[in-house]
């Protein structure tokens, strides 16, 4: 039960990570415009699609679809108020990188958000993966996986 | 390339594991024949990286110009993926020397029962601090996640590690071995699933409804019961009666058998199915033996009665299981020791105990050994493990025609 337990935590890290992961290389390729049209396609659609299925779970709709997001949020999330603070970022997620992808997908969008909010959005992003990391230490499931002592630096270079 | 020193580290770090681990793994398989599955399994991990590592590297370097920070990201976590998984290799070869070359003949031999339902399936065993097995698929499944190259390409063959408690590896403890058994039906059930099909709207995978049973999921929760309960069924079904013995006496707690946990069924419901399997294959004093020894530590405590939809599952999927797989009944066990000797149980278990070795199949030589604490000692156990290896030896010779 060890080894699988630290292998479930490290699969719900990589499930919820697809929210800021996804997210931040699909404005990342927005932005580079039509050269990298395909990556952004691809990314803001599995950054819709992981932020739909979180919202499902944070709401306590928990199906195996979403298992393993769900696992993750409890984790993450423990309070209403922070659950609550998530539930609206994701909707605003949604709500642009939904945007974001009509535009990519050549509809016409008339109300784009401007560089400054995507830049926004992108800190935010980022504020999530690191209290992702924070609340699921991947690194140290992983050592756990050998039974090794956890490396000081957490560099994963020692 | 943004990211060319932190794709360099992985290349070299893969390069120099390679010329530190790979000649060790193949040393081990010369040693030990029943290494040969983890020797291949670590040489296709190593030609997979040498294959597939540029073009994955080459992919992240890609995302790179787009987010630097999610690339370096992936870089990371390709290199702990690499360095988790290799440790783990090499801490498996490292602990092989720990574990009897009999408990791997007797693994097979379980394996080998199970032939019409799933090819016996390639395995390492391993010291840990459980009893528990994983399906290395998942293990690249889960550490190589965004590496979809690399995860297809070892996803192809299924290849279990089981985990022994280090308490139960060496030959003193061979009466323990067949609770191992258990572990041995995961990874058949793994292949064959007949369990999941009972269960059509749930994961058919262990460790998805592990996460849906804790997170309340009654029907989840049934589903586990009724994994766990089938691999007891095989381990018994397969190997007769020494499995429900070592299990009352290793795993009963009268608290486990009242409080039941979210995965496993009560030690009481386990004990008691068996029962039901021991006497369909005409072990009925055996059975008797083992309900006496459960109705004794238990008094008058019973646990929580078990849920329908589970015992209905169950009894469908042990059907399943019996019109492809021939069990051991008492019927074989007499005729068995009959073609063998003309000493009967009683006869045979005083050669044991005597240090004479007996050369019966393993379901054989733990039914004579059922349930007499005489056979707790040490020198016994491990002349148990002999007999386990001659009578391999012995198959092989017969299979290759050879007498004497």
């Amino acid at each position: 039960m060890a080894l699988q337990d630290a292998l479930s935590k490290i699969e719900e890290y990589d499930a919820i990570m697809q929210v800021p992961r996804s997210g931040l290389l699909g404005i990342g390729a927005f932005l580079a415009g039509t050269s990298a049209k395909g990556v952004a396609e691809e990314q803001l659609e599995t950054c819709i699609e992981t932020c739909i299925l979180a919202q499902r779970a944070i709401e306590g709709n928990v199906d195996p679809q979403n298992i393993n997001v769900s696992s993750a949020l409890q984790q993450i999330f423990q309070t209403d108020a922070h659950r609550e603070a998530f539930r609206s970022t994701l909707e605003q997620t949604r709500e642009i990188l939904e945007l974001l992808l009509r535009k990519v997908r050549g509809e016409i969008v008339r109300e784009l958000p401007p560089r400054e909010r995507l830049m926004e959005l992108a800190d935010q992003l980022r504020s999530l993966s690191d209290q992702i990391k924070q609340a699921i230490p991947r690194d140290t499931y992983l050592t756990s996986l050998t039974g090794k002592a956890h490396p000081g630096f957490n560099s994963g270079w020692s | 390339m943004l990211l060319k020193h932190e794709s360099e580290r992985i290349l070299d770090f893969v390069a120099r594991e390679r010329n530190r681990l790979l000649p060790r793994v193949r040393q081990l398989g010369h040693e030990r024949s029943s290494s040969s599955s983890f020797v291949v399994l670590v040489e296709s991990f190593f030609q997979s990286l040498d294959t597939l590592m540029e073009k994955e590297l080459a992919r992240i370097d890609a995302i790179a110009a787009l987010q630097a920070d999610v690339a370096s990201e992936a870089l990371d976590d390709l290199f702990k993926g690499l360095e988790t998984t290799l440790s783990f290799f090499s801490a498996v070869t490292g602990n092989q020397v720990d574990v009897p070359r009999e408990l791997y003949d007797l693994i097979s031999w379980f394996f080998e029962l199970s032939a019409n339902v799933c090819a016996p399936p390639a395995y390492a065993l391993t010291s840990g601090p459980e009893l528990a097995s994983f399906d290395f698929r998942r293990w690249a499944k889960v550490l190589f996640p965004r590496f979809t190259d690399l995860k297809a390409a070892l996803e192809h063959v299924p290849f279990f590690f089981i985990s022994i408690p280090s308490w139960m590896v060496p030959s003193s403890r061979a009466l323990d071995w067949p609770l191992i058994f258990h572990e041995g039906a995961h990874a058949i059930e793994n292949l064959a699933n007949f369990v999941g099909p009972r269960f059509p709207y749930l994961p058919s995978d262990w460790p998805a409804l592990n996460k849906l049973a804790k997170a309340g999921n009654a029907q989840a929760q049934e589903a586990l019961s009724t994994y766990e309960l089938t691999c007891d069924f095989m381990a018994t079904y397969l190997s007769g009666p020494i499995f429900a013995w070592r299990f009352l006496k290793d795993h009963f707690s009268v608290s486990r058998a009242l409080h039941p946990s979210y995965t496993h069924p009560t030690p009481e419901l386990r004990i008691r199915v068996l029962l039901d399997v021991l006497t369909t294959q005409g072990f009925k004093h055996e059975a008797r033996r083992a309900e006496a020894a459960i109705n004794e530590r238990l008094g008058h405590l019973t646990g929580p009665a078990p849920s329908p939809v589970v015992i209905e599952s169950l009894r469908l999927v042990q059907g399943s299981y019996r019109a492809k797989l021939s069990g051991f009944t008492e019927e074989d066990y007499k005729q068995k020791l009959h073609r063998y000797s003309r000493l009967d149980t009683d006869g045979l278990k005083s050669e044991l105990l005597s240090k004479r070795p007996v050369l019966v199949d393993p379901a054989c030589l733990f039914t004579i050994l059922y349930f007499d604490e005489k056979c707790e000692d040490k020198t016994i156990a491990e002349l148990v493990a002999d007999c386990i290896r001659l009578e391999k030896i012995r198959r092989v010779y017969q299979s290759m025609g050879l007498h004497g």
